[in-house]
């Protein structure tokens, strides 16, 4: 088998990871963000009973429903494997509830893309609230007495400070998906690895599997090139 | 009614009361220092008046035409007019490290013009040209206040190129800009080394000479005796004296002013 014609072979299922990595993305950073502010909710319904003196009232009084639901869904997704979660999205529908939620050509992919848009979301929702929480309350005070509104005090003040604090966790993140795509292996989508098993392991060539590790670095290869020329723009001021 | 009128102005935190009833007013152009140990609530007296805390109890009336009652609920618009009315300059600066020295003082400028803009252009060419009209205009003034607290040459500089007495000159012009009718400041020299404090307190005194009403927590007693028409001194969430500087440093009438004053003038 020539090098070109497994070049050739391989490019496919990369072309399939490529698409898995950059719509995840597009999903999953703006859902974080929603996750993000959910899960900072201050949203208290029963602050009123806070006058009783009983401990489990003062509980109850101090619950925030939104927060709590968020923070639940953001621990259990980023305490299971996104393997189990793959498997539990694209196979639970049909056989508990007997729904083809990804029947069709391209079910699995869409599957897999539903678990990698939910866990990312996760993830980068953490990342956005440790940047937001993390911003000193000087800074929103500050914009206060100078007259701005709640939304221009984020979209003047805070955003770009988050944005800077929240880059290197972030590329982090983001060149750490370019290989989880791989795992989308177990529901059978036609990415890099999937092509490689079905093309070339199962006639017992091995090597491709290993030339598989070129693509990935010279993905993630420029992805830190990109990084690192946005902390090079971003440099002009310190958080 | 005084240019400020504040009536019994009451604030807890939780169980805590931290201020017990003030009783303060103002005159215009008037400079008041406020002195006192830490702890005594003058941080929290400016951040009522600034309304970044919500007093429980009181009235604050500012220039005649603001009314606040603690008892009444604003809308968000009305708190952020009575904001705008008061200026204050905080202890750490808070500038924000993103914008230059000039965009510090002209973009929270220019979002409120174009809050006024908004309100009586129709949409469309013509508030989009009167934006920038007003952005040039809001720039010059920028350009002006800073000069004349000493920046000209740096107006281009972010924050984390300027010293500390830099950055509070930044923060001083900032909050000018918005034209309050009384300037706020607390301990604006705390965080800064020694050498830095005198180009603040001199920008300080500038303003007075213009003739602004300024009302300063401080711990420099030489500035407050030399600069403030009147001293206040705060004691445990109350004004326990006030009168002229020489009133104060000279003949303090109550014995916790006393031993205040001897106090810091051993730590001097
Ligand atoms: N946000 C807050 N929550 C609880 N207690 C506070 C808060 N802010 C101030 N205090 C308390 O109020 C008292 C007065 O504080 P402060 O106004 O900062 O005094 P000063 O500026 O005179 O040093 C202090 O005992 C302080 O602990
Ligand atoms: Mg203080």
């Amino acid at each position: 088998m020539s090098l070109l014609k497994v070049t050739q072979t391989l490019f496919e299922g990369f072309g399939v990871t490529c698409q898995l990595f950059i719509l995840t993305l597009a999903f999953s950073l703006p859902l974080g963000l929603l996750i993000a502010f959910g899960s900072m909710s201050k949203w208290k319904p029963f602050k009123r009973l806070n006058k009783y003196e009983s401990k489990l009232i003062r509980i109850i009084a101090n619950l925030r429903p939104i927060s709590l639901i968020f923070r639940v869904i953001v621990w259990v997704i980023r305490g299971t494997p996104l393997m189990l979660q793959l498997c539990a999205i694209f196979y639970v529908p049909g056989i508990v509830f007997d729904v083809q939620l990804f029947g069709g050509a391209n079910g699995r992919f869409t599957a897999a893309l539903v678990a990698f848009v939910i866990n990312y979301a996760c993830y980068f929702s953490e990342i956005y609230r440790g940047g937001i929480e993390g911003i000193p309350r000087g800074q929103y005070e500050a914009a206060q007495v100078l007259g701005m509104t709640a939304g221009e005090t984020f979209f003047t003040v805070i955003l770009m400070q988050v944005v800077k604090r929240i880059l290197a966790p972030i590329s982090n993140e983001v060149i750490t998906l370019v290989k989880d795509t791989s795992l989308a292996r177990v529901i059978a989508v036609a990415e890099i690895f999937y092509i490689n098993d079905m093309s070339f392991l199962n006639r017992g060539l091995i090597w491709p599997m290993f030339y598989i590790a070129v693509f990935f670095l010279v993905f993630v290869g420029v992805l830190t090139l990109f990084f690192g020329w946005c902390e090079k723009k971003l440099d002009y001021y310190k958080v | 009614m005084a240019f400020l009128e504040v009536k019994n102005l009451k604030k807890r935190f939780g169980d805590v009361s931290v201020l017990h009833g003030i009783d303060f007013s103002m005159e215009k152009g008037e400079v008041v220092a406020i002195i006192g140990s830490s702890g005594g609530g003058k941080t929290t007296f400016l951040r009522c008046l600034n309304f970044l805390e919500r007093a429980n109890f009181g009235t604050i009336d500012i220039d005649g035409a603001f009314h606040f009652d603690a008892n009444v609920v604003y809308s968000n618009a009305q708190m952020r007019a009575m904001r705008l009315k008061m200026g204050l300059v905080f202890q750490s600066f808070n500038l924000f490290p993103q914008y230059t020295a000039l965009e510090n003082v002209y973009i929270p400028l220019q979002l409120r013009t174009k809050e006024k803009i908004r309100a009586n252009v129709p949409f469309g060419l013509k508030r989009r040209a009167a934006y920038a009209e007003a952005q040039k205009e809001n720039r010059k003034i920028a350009e002006n206040i800073l000069t004349e607290v000493g920046l000209a040459e740096k107006m281009g500089n972010y924050p984390c190129q300027l010293s500390g007495g830099q950055q509070q000159r930044v923060a001083i012009a900032r909050a000018l800009a918005q034209e309050p009718a009384i300037l706020c400041f607390d301990e604006p020299t705390s965080a800064l080394d020694p050498e830095l404090t005198g180009e603040v307190l001199r920008v300080i005194k500038e303003l007075k000479d213009q003739g602004r009403t300024m009302l300063v927590v401080t711990h420099e007693m030489d500035f407050a005796r030399n600069v403030a028409d009147r001293v206040v001194f705060f004691a445990d969430g109350m004004i326990e004296e006030q009168g002229t500087p020489s009133e104060i440093f000279n003949n303090p009438k109550s014995a916790k002013t006393a031993a205040f004053l001897n106090h810091s003038a051993v730590n001097l």
